[in-house]
């Protein structure tokens, strides 16, 4: 496990930017700073580099062919949901489960499935309170942080 | 129910499955503005910006649906229509819906020639759907910092008014995909790099619309780097300069 790199960032992806603009409002009145990615290739760049204090991840993203490395990626709900993919990078990365949210459109079994394989929380849109309510547990603490003895 | 009633109600689960997509997504950004707004998380200097972000999301909702509305609709004949459509006028109650978005990305409609007051008989709520649905594409699928033309005219030869929308994809679309852009559930390579799920049900309700409730025509073609939309109204009455 990785340490966090930049604690007061969190990583944004969703190719509706104009959509998740309360999301960015609420993150930088709790003092953070926003990265907001329309792609996967953006986001697997970004999480490559640093450690940030969490991730939130649109399932339904552009997705450049060139990017099926790794053992997951092969199966079909990662081709049909990319932003899969980011959250298989970023747990190979360093993150923790706890770092990574999927927050998504669809109740899709198979996510479901897949995100728990990777310890990842999957959050449905519709109700923002329960991402607000998510991300204030994940930023209560820094999870890559041993605890003191 | 026999087999040609259950061929009426034969529901294509792609579409409803994008559909859904494209609704849920601004609806969630709006309750999550309302959210915002309730637990102060917005402060007063921002308010009025949020609520009319929220605003014009709904507002696409609505367009959205209403595709879909004219999507079930599209068998029943359109009757002659005995209104006048002032194409100015219809062209910036149109723009006025994709401000915000556009200002978000850096995007601007700009209708060059809005003291022409051309006519055209037709139903303006129907070329209003039209212009929404190219507004929309194009302020999705346009480069950052671009400019959405449009210019509206009656060709002195034809009398027909002609409106045209030039944007600037992100994108060069290839010809190939220029001859599929009104096909029902299409979408070209340059939307799918810019956002992942859409309906591509836009373009195919505004061929619709424009044949068969407004009695004329759409078409593309690649325009330099842009896209140029022409769209043709029979009849059109000049404004002959009275407002120029």
């Amino acid at each position: 496990m990785a340490a966090t790199t930049k604690e007061k960032t969190i990583l944004l992806m969703d190719d509706e930017v104009f959509n998740i603009q309360w999301l960015i409002d609420f993150l930088e009145a709790k003092g953070f700073d926003v990265i907001a990615l329309p792609d996967a290739e953006g986001a697997i760049q970004e999480i490559s580099k640093e450690i940030y204090r969490a991730l939130v991840l649109d399932l339904n993203v552009p997705i450049s062919s060139s990017l099926t490395n790794g053992p997951g990626v092969k199966k079909a709900v990662y081709q049909k949901y990319p932003g899969l993919q980011v959250a298989w990078h970023a747990r190979n990365a360093g993150y923790r489960g706890r770092q990574v949210i999927i927050y998504t459109v669809h109740r899709d079994p198979e996510v479901e499935h897949e995100a728990r394989i990777m310890d990842c929380t999957y959050i449905l849109k519709g109700r923002p309170k329960d991402l607000k309510e998510e991300i204030m547990a994940v930023i209560s603490f820094d999870p890559t942080t041993p605890p003191s003895n | 129910m026999s087999e040609e009633d259950e061929s009426q109600y034969e529901i294509d689960l792609t579409l409803l499955a994008n559909f859904t997509h494209q609704v849920i997504n601004p609806l969630n950004g709006v309750a999550g503005t309302l959210d915002n707004l309730v637990d102060g998380t917005i402060g007063e200097n921002r308010r009025e910006q949020r609520m009319k972000a929220a605003r014009a999301q709904l507002e696409g909702v609505i367009t959205l649906v209403r595709n879909l509305a004219y999507l079930s609709s599209a068998q029943y004949e359109a009757g002659q229509p005995n209104r006048r459509i002032a194409l100015p006028q219809v062209i910036i109650e149109a723009a006025m819906y994709y401000q915000e978005e556009g200002s978000a990305k850096r995007v601007s409609i700009d209708l060059l020639d809005k003291r022409a007051n051309n006519r055209v008989p037709g139903h303006p709520e129907a070329l209003r759907q039209v212009l929404m649905n190219l507004f929309d594409n194009a302020v999705k699928y346009s480069a950052t910092d671009s400019q959405i033309v449009v210019r509206q005219w009656i060709q002195t030869s034809t009398g027909d008014a002609v409106i045209t929308v030039r944007n600037t994809p992100r994108n060069l679309i290839s010809g190939a995909e220029i001859r599929k852009v009104f096909d029902l559930g299409f979408r070209g390579e340059n939307a799918r790099r810019s956002i992942a799920s859409g309906t591509g049900l836009g373009l195919y309700i505004c061929k619709l619309l424009m044949e068969d409730r407004l009695h004329g025509s759409i078409s593309v073609q690649r325009d330099g780097d842009g896209i140029l939309f022409t769209l043709k109204i029979p009849n059109g009455e000049a404004d002959n300069g009275r407002n120029n």
